[in-house]
């Protein structure tokens, strides 16, 4: 072929392509219209027209045939000659995909079979009809005929469905569905079916064949406002160009300004317009879900209205191509799972119809797109099963978790409700491919769920791609870009609020922010980023080492000044300075990300990432700043997954964390201080509370002699230390009060407070002597400052020791004898006396070597406790010596520490430790000695 | 390794990683400069030193010595970036000297060794004999690819 014939074939495929585009919503049309409409009918008559004339002039027989096929049926609907039904329009559609393929292919089209097609078309015309005319068209039999098609050709049906999934070309699946169809020729009806599901599985693999950019898509249509909107701007340009040149060749700095500020004002209307040639209606890719919509439904029996709203919203070409997958993926899904059978419907009192909407509309700079049915949403409970079952959480993060944060643990990797895997909504990957393939083109999603009513799963995009504001964030020497979408507030804390306002909960750093904690982030923690006090302080979280440092001037002022002056300096200069952080969102999750500096918030240019950046969902691409240097674009919600995931995934950053923490004296303890009154504080352990609560006091109730609060729905019984260990009312300024929740058995506990004061890591031995009385377990001094450490339990009991003894349950007598090993006398008397109060019998011993001493010579020893930091042997160092004697095998060995740290854990179950426990919590220490402890059988 | 021992005459340039001189054909390498500042990342990949921007486009720099697993040389510096073309990718290899360019025929290259001067056999397609010493000829699929890694 010449060059000519090469150029006008070009034009024909294009042309071809352009008018098949709009065939399939208008065949659709075709089937709902009641009384004939011409132009509709006449416009798809044309579209087959010209493909016809130009096939026949390039010689694509197997084209040409197919399409004056079609046209004819075409030529007898327009006439009123024949009634369309479900049935050939049917035929038409598939027909019609068959055609948009060969077109895509014409070098193999006269390879095509399209006999079957034709067969079809033939019976038509000569009046043999579909399975719908047999019956009535009323929509019930629609179905019905829909579940007998199932039936009669379920083996057809799998090897294209499967196919598809395998990414084979469309050719294949045409050919082996033609072959296929082949075998079971007979009756033109199933031949048609076979066919239409075939083109189903055509269809599936089309998106992402899209995604794959094929040449066909390279080019994009922009109106020719726009065109001459660019033009203008430009002229504009090359006219502001020239004034710039002159200023600078007369050197005359007057006419600089002005030209400057043009500059600025056309470079930033251009950008705007040139964006806008890029974006591209939606409509695109819902179009498509007509057709899905419709074959699915049919497929599987159930009746279903698609409603399609803000089909004429813009998005960016890349993002419009990017969603056709996961919103096929949501749909089929909606259709699959949520959208129920007539039957089924008609029993939960639903109208046969289900309805299915497809919304997309513009919300806070960003574009919405939602996808709700009103089937029978999703189950939590069951979904809170299947996680717990994968072991993706435990039971008491459940208990935990609202129903909504259940539902949408689906996004999570690896999880798939699907009872059995079906052909429409893929084999088990779910959502968390949609969620992700999301994520790629800065989408979140987020789903909600009545059960018996519905489900509603709304995605949020941003407009574009190319261009993003984002906020530029310094850590260390780095600097990140967090996209402007997803930065709810920047949040300066100054020195002297820094105690109070970011608080450690159960080993998280926790911002409060107008009554809401939000969990804070270190990104340095996981991007390994060098930070200039990281050798002293180990990976922890800036405020904590803010905390030691208050304390290490106060203790360990001379060493530091000796050994590390520079150090001490810069962080010197960092615990005055105030905290800046970031509040960003993840979908409906929130969470603070902690920065060194806060730059200017910018437009960036997004860059790509190379391909060793596919596995790092943290970073959605990077940009370069006004200097040259490189920024990475964070992803807020890849942020997220990487914090939560971090402790379980330990990568080679985090074994690194592991050595400081390992450096770090083990028995540091947290310690919450709290004031009661003036000149009156108390230490508690930080690891027993469990929220630190603000009341006023007009709060307060009487509830038999006992102070009390409403509480998270139910009644928190308060203790005040006035009366107990001290002699002073509780000192409350203004109306407010603290209350430290702690748990006892199964009840929650609060411990009112003046003002929380501090949480500090304290690590220095804790006086049990000079203080030491009921209520209080010692002293410790903490920036110069005597503080009472209080026995939690202790001033329980001492407020009421009935009460006390029924919440912690009855003490068994079962006499059998632990071993503590530790070497603090403080933690060591404060342990024995709790697990002797649970009826133990308790052996102490100070060190690795005595306790392995006192082992030997006494064999009754039932359960080993040990800590892990002590002088002579440590305790791994004896549970290896221990796990070593094949005498002790089966003895339950359980390590006792106060700080919990995800590595220090691992380590310890590596050394063959049973379990890992808090010092000082007494529930889970009688808990695991009532657990562990059984009597020996002694070998001789 | 059954894998046909390649290379057609060709030229080749010749750089050094630790001990090792590492070779790759002329073809395969799209620009040599000396490294300017590369912003570090975090990625699952010890090995990525971080991506630098290179006009106007972001490029990956990989440490070929982190890639073999060599120990790191305090002696040398690594200050120059070899740029490849890989898949649609171009990544920059940053590896301590840029030697030479030598022209190479097809007869003077032999078999890889289990282990080249410590770094394993799968990095290199080939050794090429040069007058006095030896080049490994870089094998980059298997260098950059991360589904092996």
């Amino acid at each position: 072929m010449d060059d000519m014939d090469e150029e006008v074939l070009q034009l024909f495929v294009e042309e071809s392509r352009e008018h098949l585009g709009g065939i399939e919503d208008d065949l659709l049309a075709m089937e709902s219209m009641d009384e004939l409409d011409e132009d509709l009918v006449n416009r798809v008559f044309r579209t087959l027209h010209t493909i016809k004339g130009g096939a026949g002039f390039f010689d694509l027989i197997n084209l040409q045939n197919l399409a004056h096929s079609m046209e004819n049926l075409l030529d007898l609907i327009r006439k009123n000659e024949l009634q369309t039904t479900k049935f050939i329009v049917s035929s038409l559609l598939s027909g019609a995909d068959t055609v948009a393929s060969m077109v895509d292919n014409l070098e193999a089209s006269n390879d095509y079979d399209i006999s079957d097609h034709l067969a079809v078309f033939d019976g038509i015309l000569k009046g043999e009809t579909g399975p719908e005319e047999a019956a009535p068209a009323a929509s019930d039999d629609a179905a019905a005929s829909a579940v007998e098609v199932q039936e009669v050709a379920p083996e057809v049906f799998a090897d294209p469905e499967f196919l598809a999934n395998e990414n084979s070309t469309p050719v294949d699946e045409q050919e082996i569905a033609a072959q296929e169809s082949q075998a079971e020729v007979s009756a033109p009806v199933m031949a048609a079916t076979e066919v239409s599901k075939s083109e189903t599985a055509a269809a599936k693999a089309a998106p992402a064949k899209a995604t794959g950019g094929s040449t066909g898509d390279q080019s994009i249509r922009v109106n020719l406002s726009l065109l001459d909107r660019l033009m203008e701007l430009a002229g504009e340009l090359v006219l502001t160009r020239n004034a710039l040149i002159q200023s600078i060749e007369t050197g005359d700095p007057t006419l600089l300004q002005p030209a400057a500020k043009k500059v600025d004002a056309i470079t930033s209307q251009l950008q705007r317009a040139i964006m806008s040639t890029r974006m591209q209606t939606i409509d695109i890719v819902f179009s498509k879900f007509r057709r899905i919509v419709r074959d699915l439904s049919g497929q599987l029996g159930k009746q279903i209205n698609l409603e399609i709203l803000g089909e004429d919203v813009e998005l960016d070409k890349t993002i419009i191509e990017a969603l056709g997958d996961p919103l096929t993926h949501l749909v089929r899904n909606s259709i699959d799972h949520g959208l129920e059978t007539p039957a089924q419907r008609k029993a939960a009192g639903k109208p046969p119809f289900g309805h299915l909407r497809l919304h997309a509309f513009h919300e806070a700079g960003q574009v919405v797109i939602e996808v709700s049915d009103n089937g029978a949403g999703i189950d939590p409970e069951r979904i809170a099963g299947k996680a717990i079952e994968k072991g993706m959480v435990s039971e008491e993060d459940i208990a935990r978790m609202t129903e909504k944060d259940i539902v949408r643990l689906i996004f999570q990797p690896g999880f798939s409700t699907a009872e059995e895997v079906t052909d429409i909504s893929g084999r088990g990957v779910g959502m968390d491919v949609v969620r992700q393939n999301l994520a790629k083109v800065g989408g979140v999603a987020d789903i909600e769920s009545v059960l018996g009513s519905g489900t509603t799963i709304r995605v949020k995009l941003p407009l574009t791609l190319a261009i993003i504001p984002s906020v530029l964030v310094g850590i260390s020497t780095e600097n990140f870009a967090i996209p402007q979408v997803n930065v709810v507030e920047m949040v300066g804390i100054a020195p002297d609020e820094i105690k109070v306002r970011i608080q450690h909960v159960g080993g998280v750093a926790m911002l409060r922010l107008r009554g809401e904690l939000l969990p804070l982030i270190e990104l340095s923690d996981f991007f390994g980023i060098t930070q200039t006090y990281r050798d002293v302080e180990g990976g922890s979280l800036s405020d904590e080492r803010r905390d030691r440092l208050a304390d290490r001037r106060e203790n360990e002022d001379v060493d530091e000044a000796t050994t590390n002056l520079r150090g001490g300096v810069e962080r010197r200069e960092r615990a005055e300075s105030s905290v800046n952080i970031v509040i960003v969102a993840a979908g409906a999750f929130k969470y603070g990300i902690r920065v060194d500096e806060l730059h200017e918030s910018a437009e960036i240019v997004v860059k790509p990432l190379g391909m060793h950046f596919r596995g790092s969902t943290e970073f959605s691409g990077a940009t370069i700043l006004g200097d040259g240097t490189v920024a990475l674009i964070l992803d807020v919600d890849g942020v997220r997954m990487l914090s939560g995931a971090s402790e379980s995934q330990q990568t080679e950053s985090d074994i690194r964390t592991r050595d400081t923490e390992e450096m770090r004296d083990v028995d540091t303890c947290s310690i919450l201080i709290i004031q009661h009154a003036e000149d009156e504080v108390y230490a508690v352990p930080l690891q027993l509370v469990a929220r630190i609560e603000r009341f006023s006091t007009s709060d307060l109730q009487d509830v038999g002699d006992r102070k009390a609060i409403s509480y998270r729905g139910g009644i928190l019984p308060l203790i005040s230390l006035e009366g107990l260990v001290s002699s002073q009312a509780l000192g409350v300024s203004g109306s407010d009060f603290y209350v430290i929740v702690y748990t006892v058995g199964k009840e929650e506990i609060g411990l009112m407070a003046s003002d929380i004061r501090d949480i500090v890591d304290y690590k220095d031995t804790i006086d049990n002597r000079t203080h030491k009385r009921a209520g209080i377990a010692g002293s410790m001094i903490v920036n110069g400052e005597i503080l009472q450490f209080l026995d939690l339990y202790g001033i329980l009991e001492l407020d009421d020791p009935e009460w006390t003894e029924h919440l912690f349950g009855s003490t068994e007598e079962e006499n059998l004898t632990v071993l503590l090993v530790e070497d603090s006398p403080f933690f060591q008397a404060q342990m024995k006396k709790e697990i002797e109060a649970a009826g133990f019998i308790v052996l102490t011993a100070d060190d690795g070597l005595l306790g392995l001493d006192v082992l030997r010579s006494h064999p009754e020893i039932s359960m080993v406790l040990t800590d892990i930091e002590m002088p002579n042997m440590d305790g791994l160092e004896m549970v290896r010596a221990i796990k070593a004697l094949p005498e002790y095998a089966g003895l339950p060995l359980v390590a006792v520490t106060s700080l919990a740290g995800a590595s220090a854990e691992q380590k310890g179950l590596d050394a063959g430790v049973d379990e890992y426990q808090i010092k000082l919590d007494r529930e889970q220490l009688v808990d695991v000695c009532r657990r562990l402890a059984k009597p020996r059988a002694i070998s001789a | 390794m059954s894998e046909v021992l390649f290379l057609e005459d060709t030229e080749i340039i010749v750089f050094r990683v630790g001990d090792i001189t590492i070779g790759l054909p002329i073809t395969e390498v799209r620009e040599i400069f000396k490294s300017p500042t590369i912003t570090p990342v975090h990625t699952a990949y010890s090995y990525v030193n971080g991506v630098i921007n290179l006009r106007g486009s972001i490029v990956t720099i990989i440490d070929l010595s982190g890639r073999m697993g060599l120990p790191i040389n305090q002696k040398t510096k690594a200050v120059h970036i070899v740029l490849v073309e890989f898949g649609e990718e171009l990544i920059g290899l940053l590896v301590d000297g840029i030697e030479d360019s030598v022209f190479a025929s097809s007869d003077d290259f032999f078999p890889v060794p289990a282990t080249v001067n410590g770094a394993d056999s799968d990095f290199f397609r080939a050794l090429f004999r040069r007058e006095e010493d030896l080049v490994a000829m870089l094998n980059l699929e298997n260098t950059l690819d991360t589904e092996a890694a």
